[in-house]
Order: C-alpha cells, then sequence, then structure tokens
C-alpha cells in the first residue's frame, strides 16, 4: 500500500483497496501493515524536504531547534519551539484563545489586551454564515492588515490568527456533509458551505492561518468502515482544492490567490489505521489532474503548514467504539498513528484538551505543541477559579483540585485572592487582571473636562480580588464575575505551558518526566463521570461550579418555565402577605395598614446576554 | 464634605462645582452610573476608573440581600469588598421595596416586606436603612423615603409628610453614629407632582438644612408628562440651598440630563444608559442607535468617531457589534463602556461650556445635534426658555410636542 519514492513514502492511489484490506483482515492487521510500511518510511530525508518546502511556500517558520535531541523517540517527544508569523512569536508549548462570534467570551477588547497570554487567537467562521456573503468578507481594506483582523479589531501586529469553518469545541449533532459540502451552525440554522465557498471567504479574510474544510463526523457514532473512508477522502479533496492557486476571476481582486498557512484538521476518526491513511494521503505524491491541481506542490503536504488534532469529534467517535476507552493510550496510539508519516517540524495543535493532566500526557507522549484553551474558558463560565501551577508546589497533604468552585458557600467570607489559601503557604502569583489588578495612570484616564482629574488617585494598583468578592458576583449574576475568571483563568494556562517549556529544554527531560508525575500525584482530574477514574459528581470542582451555574440561571430565569414558577410564588406571597398585614393590624401599627401597595413587577430588564 | 461652587453661567441656573469626599472629589455636574449588586453590570472597577468616572451608586435593597451587611462588615465596607477606591453613593433601598416588591406595605414605623429568598416578613425602618448604609460605607448616603405609589391622590401628601418624620428619624441615627466624618446623609424632597405639596416639604427640609449635606429630588421618573416634570424640577432647584448638592434622582435620558443641569441640578443617576446598551443600543450625540437593527449588520463606521471610549477609540466597527449583540456579553461590555462615556462627556463638556460661559450656546448645539432630524420637544424648549435659552432663536428646526425621547425601534423608523 505503500511505497518510497523520492525519500517520501508514497500512498497507492485510492482507498478501494485499503478498505478491501480492512474489510477481508480485520483492523488488527490492517493497522500493523500501516504501521510497517510507515516505519520504511526515510525520516531525514522527509523532514529537510519538507523543511525547505514550507520556506519556501509560506509565510510561517516553526523553529524546533530547542527540542531534545538525546529522546529516543524524537518523533513523538516533548519539544519547545518558536513559531514566527509576520513579527509575532508563539513560544511552545503554548496556548491559543478561543472565540465565539469573533469575540474572546467575556472580554472586553482593553481586557484581552490586559490578558498578556492571548498572543493567538481562534476563530470559528460559522457565526458569520448568517450573512452571505459574510460580513468580514466585505471589511474594507485597512492598509496591509487582513480584513478578518481589521474586522475583529484584533491589531496584526498583536495578534495571530487562525480560522476554521467550524467550532472545534461544539459536539452537538450535526446533519450529515456529503461530498460537496460541509454542514456548519449559525444562528439562522444550518448552512451547507462548499470547498469553493470555504475559499472564497477566507481569500478576502486572510487570515494568518485557515483551518481546511475536513469531513470529522458530528452525526451519532459508531462510524462505518465506510464513513471513515469517506472521511478520509473528501478531507484530502478539501484540502487541495484550498491549496489550489486562484484561476478564478473574482480572486484577482485579493492580494493573495490562496490562504496563506493552512492547517489540517486530522481526519480518522477513532481509528487508528484510518488516521493512518489519511496522513499517507498528506504526503503522497500526486499525479496527473490531481498533480496539476496542486502545482507547484508535489504532494499536499507540502502545502501544510501544521496539524490539527480534534478532541471533541474523536471523544464523540470512541463513545462508539465498544473495546477501546477514551483513555490516554488510546489518544497516544490513534494521533501517533496519524503523525508517523508526518514530517515532524511542523507544529501540532490539539482543540478542547481537558486540562492541564491531558495536555501534559499529548505534551510527553505526541509532541503536541499547541493547545487552545477551551476548558480553562469553559470553567470560567461555570464560575471555577483555576488554581494550579507547574511544576506544582510542594505540598504535604493529600490531592488538590485543579480550581475553586466560587459559587460554593464555603467562599462567602474568603477574604484571600483566588490563588491565595489561609494557612501559611505563600499565595502563587499570578498577573492575571484579577489577582494583580492593573491600574490605569491617571494621564491615561479619560478626561471629560478641564476641571476633571485633581485628586484621581490610581497609579498604585488595587489589591487582587477576593474569592468573596467573585462568589457574591456569581451568586447575584453578574457578568464582571465572567470576565474576571475568563481573565485569570488563560493567565493560569499560559503560566502552565510556560512551566512547561523551562522543564522541556535538553539535559532537563527526565526531570520534566518526574515533575508531570509529581503534577499528578498533586492535583485531581478533571475528568468525565462517565469515565471509571472519576469520583462521584460533587467531588469534581467543574462539575459543581457548572450545576451552580445551572441553579442560578434557573434561579434567574427567563421564558415559560420562569413565568411559572414566578405565578406560583406570587399565589403564596399573597396569601403570606395578607397574614403579614393582619398581623400589623393586630399590633396596632400606626397608619399605613390600610395602604398595602401592590405596584407590579418591574420588567425584567436586568441582563439580556449571558 | 467639602463643597464649593466654583462657577456659575451666566444666563441659566447651571454651575459647576467641586464636591470633596472621603474617596476624593467629583466635579459636578456629573452623571453616576449604577453598580446597583456592587459592579457595573461586566466591568471590573478599573476599567470603570479608566473611564474617568468618580462617582457611581450601589443599591442598598440589593447589598443588604446579597453579600449582607454581616459580609460587607468583614470586608470593611463595599469599597473595599468591590475594589472600588472612588466616591460612592447608596440610595435608601425604599424605592426598590416598592418597585422590585410586590407586597411591601409602609406604616409609619417602616417598610413591611417579605424577602424575595426566604419568603420572611422584614421591616426596613428609617434607622435601619441609615445602619445599613453605614455598614455599606458610601461616602453619601441617603435618608428613608416614602416613595409613594402614586403621583397624584391623598396618598402623596401622607408619603412626603411621613418622608419628613423619617428624615428626622434618619438624622438622628446618623448622627449618633459616629459617621458623620465620612458619611454624607442627603434629605430627599417629595410631593409627587403636586406644586404646594413639594413647596411644604421644601420647607420642612430646608428647616433641616444644617443636618444635612445635600437634597435629593425625589418622584419623579416615574413616567409623568414631562412638561410636568421639569416645572418640579425647577421648583426644587430654585428653592433649594445654593451651598448644598442639589441632586434629581432616576434621570438619564441625555436631553434630560441637560435640562437638569440648566435648571441647577448637579448630580444625577439612572441604570438606562447602562442597561439599554446590554439590549445593544448605543447612545450617541444624534440620539440612540439601536445597533441590533439590520442596517448595522454591514456599517463599518464606529459609533462615533470623536468618542473617547475604548470601544470608538479601538475602531470596533458598528457591523461587528450588530453581530455580537444581545448574544455576547463582551458587546453588553463594549456599550457600557461606551454609554457611559458618552454620559460623562454630555456632562463634562457641560462644566466646559459653564466654565467658559458658553453654556447656552453648548445647550443649543447639543440639542439641535440631538434633535435636527426630528424637531425640538416642546417641553425642553419651555424648559429652556425659562432660564433663558431660547432653542428656537435663529434655527430652522421646528418645535414637536410629545417627550421627544428619541428611540430607534426599527429598521423602517
Amino acid at each position: 500500500m505503500f511505497f518510497i519514492e523520492d525519500g517520501l513514502v508514497i500512498q497507492d492511489p485510492g482507498l478501494q483497496w485499503q478498505q478491501d484490506f480492512f474489510d477481508s483482515h480485520g483492523p488488527a492487521a490492517f493497522f500493523r501493515l500501516s504501521l510497517r510500511a510507515s516505519r520504511i518510511e526515510v525520516d531525514q530525508d522527509n523532514f529537510h524536504l519538507a523543511k525547505k518546502i514550507s520556506i519556501m511556500s509560506s509565510s510561517i517558520s516553526f523553529d524546533l531547534s530547542s527540542s531534545d535531541p538525546s529522546l529516543n523517540d524524537s518523533k513523538f517527544g516533548p519539544r519547545v519551539a518558536k513559531l514566527l508569523i509576520r513579527n509575532i512569536v508563539i513560544d511552545t508549548p503554548g496556548i491559543l484563545a478561543c472565540t465565539s462570534r469573533g469575540v474572546v467570551p467575556h472580554l472586553s477588547r482593553d481586557n484581552v489586551t490586559r490578558t498578556k497570554g492571548i498572543r493567538w487567537i481562534h476563530v470559528p467562521f460559522e457565526s458569520f454564515l448568517e450573512h452571505k456573503p459574510p460580513v468580514p468578507t466585505l471589511q474594507p481594506q485597512q492598509g496591509q492588515s487582513p480584513r478578518i483582523n481589521s474586522f475583529l479589531r484584533f491589531s496584526e501586529d498583536e495578534y495571530l490568527l487562525s480560522v476554521s469553518l467550524r467550532d472545534p469545541g461544539d459536539g452537538r449533532e450535526m446533519p450529515a456533509n456529503t461530498n460537496t459540502f460541509v454542514t456548519a451552525n449559525c444562528i439562522r440554522g444550518v448552512r451547507k458551505v462548499t470547498p469553493n465557498d470555504w475559499r472564497s471567504y477566507m481569500i478576502p479574510c486572510n487570515p494568518d492561518i485557515v483551518f481546511s474544510l475536513s469531513d470529522l463526523p458530528l452525526t451519532p457514532p459508531p462510524y462505518s468502515q465506510k464513513r471513515l473512508t469517506k472521511s478520509i477522502e473528501r478531507s484530502a479533496l478539501w484540502l487541495a482544492d484550498i491549496l489550489r492557486p486562484s484561476e478564478s476571476i473574482s480572486d484577482t481582486r485579493n492580494t493573495r490567490s490562496k490562504p496563506s498557512n493552512v492547517f489540517v484538521q486530522m481526519a480518522g476518526s477513532a481509528s487508528a489505521p484510518a488516521r493512518s491513511a489519511f496522513a499517507g494521503s498528506l504526503v503522497e505524491i500526486l499525479h496527473g489532474q490531481e498533480a496539476i491541481g496542486i502545482q507547484p506542490l508535489k504532494c499536499l503536504d507540502e502545502g501544510v503548514a501544521g496539524y490539527v488534532f480534534d478532541m471533541v469529534p474523536l471523544r464523540l467517535a470512541l463513545k462508539g467504539v465498544g473495546d477501546v476507552s477514551p483513555d490516554s493510550l488510546t489518544f497516544k496510539s490513534l494521533f501517533q498513528a496519524s503523525l508517523l508519516a508526518l514530517p515532524q517540524n511542523k507544529p501540532r495543535l490539539v482543540t478542547s484538551v481537558r486540562g492541564p493532566h491531558e495536555a501534559l500526557r499529548l505534551i510527553r507522549d505526541v509532541g503536541i505543541d499547541l493547545f487552545d484553551t477551551h476548558w480553562a474558558q469553559q470553567a470560567a463560565n461555570f464560575g471555577v477559579a483555576l488554581d494550579f501551577s507547574f511544576p506544582a508546589p510542594s505540598t504535604g497533604s493529600g490531592k488538590r483540585d485543579l480550581g475553586h468552585n466560587l459559587y460554593d458557600t464555603m467562599y462567602t467570607r474568603d477574604f484571600t485572592s483566588i490563588m491565595e489559601t489561609r494557612d501559611t503557604i505563600p499565595p502563587t502569583s499570578c498577573l492575571c487582571a484579577a489577582c494583580s489588578p492593573y491600574s490605569t495612570p491617571s494621564s491615561e484616564t479619560i478626561s471629560h473636562s478641564s476641571v476633571d482629574g485633581h485628586g484621581m488617585n490610581s497609579d498604585s494598583p488595587n489589591p487582587p480580588y477576593t474569592k468573596a468578592f467573585l462568589h457574591h458576583l456569581l451568586h447575584t449574576h453578574e457578568m464582571s464575575a465572567h470576565s474576571l475568571l475568563a481573565m485569570h483563568n488563560i493567565t493560569v494556562m499560559d503560566a502552565f505551558f510556560a512551566g512547561i517549556r523551562d522543564l522541556i529544554p535538553q539535559n532537563k527531560t527526565s526531570l520534566f518526566q518526574a515533575e508531570i508525575q509529581r503534577f499528578f500525584e498533586t492535583y485531581t482530574e478533571d475528568t468525565d463521570m462517565d469515565d471509571t477514574t472519576g469520583g462521584d459528581e460533587s467531588s469534581n470542582v467543574f462539575k459543581a461550579g457548572e450545576k451552580a451555574w445551572a441553579e442560578v440561571e434557573l434561579l434567574r430565569g427567563k421564558g415559560r418555565l420562569t413565568r411559572e414558577s414566578e405565578k406560583a410564588k406570587a399565589e403564596s406571597a399573597a396569601a403570606a402577605n395578607e397574614v403579614l398585614r393582619k398581623e400589623m393590624e393586630e399590633k396596632g401599627a400606626e397608619g399605613g395598614s390600610k395602604a398595602a401597595l401592590t405596584v407590579p413587577l418591574a420588567p425584567d430588564g436586568d441582563i439580556v446576554v449571558g | 464634605m467639602e463643597f464649593k461652587v466654583t462657577h456659575r453661567c451666566h444666563t441659566t441656573r447651571a454651575r459647576v462645582s467641586r464636591m470633596v469626599l472621603a474617596h476624593g472629589e467629583t466635579v459636578l455636574p456629573t452623571f453616576m452610573p449604577v453598580a446597583t449588586q456592587a459592579a457595573i453590570k461586566g466591568l471590573t472597577p478599573e476599567q470603570v476608573e479608566s473611564l474617568g468616572i468618580t462617582l457611581i451608586l450601589n443599591n442598598t435593597y440589593h447589598l443588604n440581600l446579597r453579600p449582607g451587611v454581616d459580609v460587607l462588615k468583614a470586608a470593611g465596607g463595599a469599597h473595599l469588598f468591590e475594589g472600588w477606591r472612588h466616591n460612592m453613593l447608596t440610595d435608601s433601598g425604599g424605592f426598590q421595596l416598592v418597585s422590585l416588591s410586590k407586597f411591601t406595605t409602609i406604616t409609619e414605623k417602616g417598610a413591611l416586606f417579605s424577602s424575595p429568598f426566604t419568603g420572611e416578613s422584614t421591616i426596613l425602618t428609617p434607622e435601619e436603612s441609615i445602619s445599613i448604609q453605614h455598614a455599606i460605607g458610601a461616602d453619601i448616603i441617603m435618608q428613608l423615603d416614602d416613595v409613594g405609589d402614586l403621583l397624584q391622590g391623598p396618598r402623596v401628601e401622607e408619603a412626603m409628610e411621613r418622608s419628613i418624620r423619617w428624615l428626622d428619624r434618619c438624622i438622628q441615627q446618623h448622627e449618633s453614629s459616629g459617621q458623620k466624618r465620612t458619611q454624607n446623609l442627603f434629605a430627599i424632597v417629595q410631593g409627587g407632582l403636586n406644586p404646594s405639596l413639594r413647596d411644604k416639604c421644601l420647607d420642612g427640609m430646608l428647616e433641616r438644612k444644617d443636618r444635612v449635606s445635600g437634597y435629593a429630588i425625589g418622584g419623579l421618573s416615574g413616567g409623568e408628562e414631562k412638561d410636568v416634570f421639569w416645572r418640579i424640577i425647577k421648583q426644587c432647584a430654585d428653592k433649594l440651598p445654593e451651598d448644598r448638592p442639589r441632586y434629581a434622582m432616576g434621570i438619564g435620558f441625555a436631553e434630560d440630563l441637560l435640562v437638569c443641569v440648566a435648571l441647577g441640578i448637579d448630580m444625577a443617576d439612572c441604570v438606562f444608559p447602562t442597561r439599554t446598551a446590554r439590549f445593544g443600543v448605543a447612545l450617541t450625540h444624534t440620539g440612540p442607535m439601536n445597533l441590533k437593527l439590520g442596517k448595522y449588520a454591514k456599517d463599518f463606521d464606529t459609533i462615533d468617531t470623536m468618542c473617547p471610549c475604548l470601544t470608538c477609540r479601538d475602531g470596533t466597527s458598528r457591523a461587528l457589534l450588530h453581530h455580537i449583540v444581545t448574544h455576547e456579553t463582551a458587546a453588553a461590555h463594549a456599550l457600557t463602556i461606551h454609554n457611559i462615556v458618552f454620559q460623562a462627556q454630555v456632562m463634562g463638556q457641560a462644566r466646559d461650556a459653564i466654565i467658559a460661559g458658553t453654556f447656552p450656546d453648548y445647550l443649543r448645539s447639543f440639542f439641535a445635534s440631538y434633535f435636527g432630524d426630528r424637531g425640538y420637544p416642546e417641553w425642553c424648549v419651555a424648559a429652556l426658555r425659562s432660564v433663558g435659552v431660547d432653542l428656537l432663536e435663529n434655527s430652522n428646526i421646528p418645535m414637536v410636542s410629545g417627550g421627544g425621547a428619541k428611540w430607534e425601534y426599527s429598521d423602517a423608523a
């Protein structure tokens, strides 16, 4: 199925043969064969060829020079690198922040600026499909700025933007994709997006990084071998489409004829052979019409700037695979199956990783470079303030949670900052705007008249926000709680990866391994409740936070349920009030007793968002 | 409190004054954004501070429910609890008892109500209101007044009389507490829409002038006729002492604010600018802009190119705001920032104009820009004429009847 030509692993065109083999010999045999074939690959040649090409064809550079060459398994070992696009440097292992409708949830622009860990922002494009053409494509060109940066107001000097069609963290069931389109969600319903649409949106928007369309099933699992084959074929075909240089007239008004840096979402679902086959199709030298389509590229991978692994569709797919549990060994073997045949000098990105434990394992076992902060941002939504660091602090007693569920009434009078404890351990310094409130210098404070500004004493920083205050904001449904928590949680993730970067370089590998172990021993992992490793629901701060959040939402409420409970409450309160009034009369309270007020409730105009 | 009038408009009753409180100076006239439950919705105190705001309002009713007086006391007061280091004003809690609770009964002793959380019956007395406000620790605290439920009728007189009696109890409680040096008690003039009741109330409260730091005008903004509203404001502002700040409660529309300033008002508060922001409306010098409307979907301009707020300065387009309003909290934040700055700019420019002696010109240019497309509301013309500014002079903008509040309801409008 694979053969070598000019130092590259070449795959026999057409997947039918593989499928037949799979069907007749079973997945294990298929996988073994794939592995054997992949091992024939000549690492170094492939490496150099791909490196040369990546410099040639894209504006991205990924410098792996500081990874540890002493590692036996250097292809999958932990690594540190610098990713450079324009003048933006991203140190890896590192983070990218998630957005919803083009904004980092809960953060006004000044608070994005204040959160130094946010350098790379990932934008799911699907919310813009409610207009055709999508509004960002119409943004007037401002100098040399990519339109998507201008539209979303993320200065191209400060932020790197990547764009995918779908939100990688959204696992809701979707109508099936077809050979000609991907289904995506927007507020007006499901939209069909063809590869051609995607090209025509991304070329004018011109983000730093575009995820090519991939066929990642979000229909209920399990997925048949036939479905996986389709998924691989479509994903490869759609990748070829976005790598195709422009030919149509409509593209000529744009400065670029194709997106600058293309990342590919690794197809193959929960099947190692399928993942391996997809990787094979990337490095396969194309011939005939297919080759002409992507000229001057010889194979698809030459046009690929990075690899993306999506945890949400993968976890979904694993539910359909009876004998495989979604544990770290499974992820390791699946991701390695994807990467084995591919050059190692390209960034590897994981979406929707579930917390630091999983991230550490993926760095250690697969050499993953980048993680989005979906989990940490979700925790902020649910009132959980992260509190962990790497290397783990030395503590004596028991396992610690990764954060605090600040809905918990134990924080009502806790006037310590988020990462500070009431015992003697010195607080971990966190640089977020909740733990280290910044101070706007008087000179930068907006002045509204010539006589303003006397007695403004804002040059000294505020003390940190306390758990008690955040607890109050959460219970009163104040949006500020989530702003502070989002800034904090992203900052904790950024610091976590900085700690990892310090330990990976040369000669520190064994130390890194040891610190991972110590981290695992110090902190309780956030796991699924249906995992065998999970405890009961109340022991997980993330689940408890989500539950408390839902209760506050419900209490506050909107819609029919609220009106019903409101009605029931009003009836009982009316009765209670009658009793109350009689009591007052009996006690002979002066005046007013005849004037019981019945003023209608103010209309619920409190908050419309969230 | 240190209060000094520094400049006066040569035509209208408008004035600029310096008010120094325990947490710094605030220059008046000013608009106070409302941080109902210890936060301006969606913003951090540092953000509010960076917008040039030096005086915010907290609601006693809400803070008393959550986090509660005990927690506030343990934290060392609301300033420390919420991280706000500038000036703060708290209301008495009486207004919310009437507006939020269907089942409040007012007796001479206090306001009797059932807790919305526990259902247990509670009484808020004037003494209790003041001691809660002492625990909160705001720089300005308000007397508990009998808000009344109707703007007309016999209940208004009763409420007005009772408000004077309650003022005495509040003064008593405040003076015996030892908080007088750091916290300042304001009286609230009641009397509904009845000029003679207002007069009676003013007389009663002016007798107590030496024991109060300022005066508020209550009982308005309840949907009364605009023509009645401004006359009551004028009647009260004219009679209130020069050397005390005058606070119009619940006023937030730009035109109302400027009319009030011209009539001699120094302070105002309203949830309107921050609440309307959460519904997707940006306030501008040409009127409110409803960013939910389809006409903004492909509008790549900022809300207002002249606006110094972070949202406008950053270049956030109406199209982007249209995409996120009412879906993302970040949109509420962006518009809250803008609207707070808009209100502060309207008042700040008023201060500058009063100092420069050009306040009548400022009024004319503001109203021309704001109402040019629709015509001046009759009541604004009448109110400003009462203090010597004629909007219609040398103007081809017509006068129209009705309240005149501007709103963008639909794309068709």
